[in-house]
């Protein structure tokens, strides 16, 4: 067994390098497209089951995210919603036992069809980089340029210092965003096919539970954290607050 | 670099995943979010709308219930007032009717005491009309035998004579 950090490519289109954690977001996505079309078409005024538990979930979500921001609750819900939604989708992908034992022998090698799109640095690389960049763009629509710039620069050399430091930390965030998600999964699924190695029956449900609850944990962390930076950076700061 | 690599960072892979999150946030947005949320919102107003309602409603049933009570009220009052008015025009008319009664009464006493006055009066005049045949039977039938004709003759005369004068 060979435990590869990047993505396996599944085939190429041009230079395009199609991996198995691609094409585990296609059949995320077709899930979604599902979804979507299910809801719209069977949304009632009087609920049934399913739409109760999805009606349950938003709730959650949306109740939670105007605690935190009442006033940017209808910018801020869509995003958090959606990572938590797609990385949890992301992240249960891969302990659905047969999806991961598809695949093709090449040069030796087994290359699955399917990974979980989370272990997959390139997409929390993406998710870091969308919700940061929803951050800061919310920030400037909101407050302002001026208003944006002055939580990071300020005449004040104290400010002009835990500004650079903010500065500093917006950075780190992406890679502290990307990391974290990205080492949960990816271990999880090491975990998961070491086990499974070793013996496949009965050993890997502890491990599968553990991975369900690791995989809901690591999805919520990302939508709460991003819910809070947005809540954060659309919130005026103290020395840019006298000005207006 | 080599990091990079190592962990197989491909930046078309990147974008493809921000591209299709974006995707998918838009889809989920428009398709799920919004009309979930709407549907939300609308059931909430129904609610407070029901309750509203339902409030109102419990306010008209105590406001007809009032009014109920208010129209009973005041037709008890109207009924006491028409039996109060009946009973007093009843003693009215009895007691004009009791009025009438007794003028009329003595209207009649009256009346009578008058024919009553009239038949004596009548009666006198005709006795007086008569008395001069009834002395003269009387006379003659009880002193047939015992007297003449001349003298019952004079006592006839005597007799009438003292009652012309005595009239």
């Amino acid at each position: 067994m060979t435990i590869s950090l990047a993505p396996e490519t599944v085939f190429n289109i041009g230079n395009f390098p199609v991996t198995n954690t691609l094409t585990n977001t296609i059949l995320i996505d077709i899930f979604v497209l599902l979804l979507c079309y299910f809801i719209s078409k069977n949304i009632k005024l009087v609920p049934g089951i399913f739409q109760n538990v999805i009606e349950l979930l938003i709730t959650a979500f949306y109740d939670l995210t105007k605690n935190v921001s009442e006033k940017h609750v209808d910018r801020i819900f869509p995003f958090v919603m959606t990572f938590f939604f797609f990385i949890l989708l992301s992240n249960w992908s891969e302990l659905i036992p047969v999806l991961t034992a598809i695949g093709v022998e090449r040069q030796g090698e087994f290359i699955p069809f399917f990974r979980s799109t989370s272990s997959d640095l390139n997409t929390t690389l993406a998710f870091a980089l969308v919700s940061l960049t929803a951050t800061h763009a919310m920030s400037i629509k909101i407050l302002g340029l001026r208003g944006y710039l002055g939580r990071f620069f300020s005449f004040n050399i104290l400010n002009l210092y835990t500004g650079i430091l903010e500065l500093v930390s917006e950075f780190t965030k992406i890679i502290s965003f990307s990391f974290r998600l990205f080492g949960n999964i990816f271990v999880g699924g090491v975990l998961l096919s070491s086990v499974t190695g070793v013996m496949a029956f009965i050993a890997p449900i502890p491990v599968l539970l553990y991975e369900l609850l690791v995989g809901t944990i690591q999805a919520a962390i990302f939508a709460m954290l991003t819910m809070a930076f947005m809540a954060i950076m659309t919130t005026p700061a103290h020395g840019t607050e006298s000005h207006k | 670099m080599g990091i990079l690599q190592t962990f197989g960072i491909n930046w078309y892979l990147v974008i493809a995943q921000i591209v299709n999150f974006l995707i998918i946030l838009y889809l989920l947005k428009k398709y799920a979010y919004k009309p979930i949320l709407g549907v939300l919102k609308k059931r909430e107003e129904l609610i407070h709308k029901g309750l509203a309602d339902a409030k109102k409603g419990e306010e008209a049933l105590q406001e007809a219930d009032e009014e109920r009570k208010k129209i009973i009220k005041q037709a008890r009052d109207e009924a006491h007032s028409i039996v109060d008015n009946a009973r007093k025009e009843a003693s009215m008319l009895l007691e004009e009717a009791q009025i009438k009664a007794k003028k009329q009464t003595e209207i009649m006493l009256k009346d009578g005491e008058e024919a009553i006055k009239r038949e004596a009066h009548m009666a006198e005049e005709k006795i007086e009309k008569n008395i001069g045949k009834i002395v003269e039977e009387v006379v003659k039938k009880s002193l047939k035998d015992i007297l003449s004709a001349d003298q019952q003759k004079e006592i006839l005369q005597n007799t009438m004579k003292y009652i012309a004068k005595n009239k």
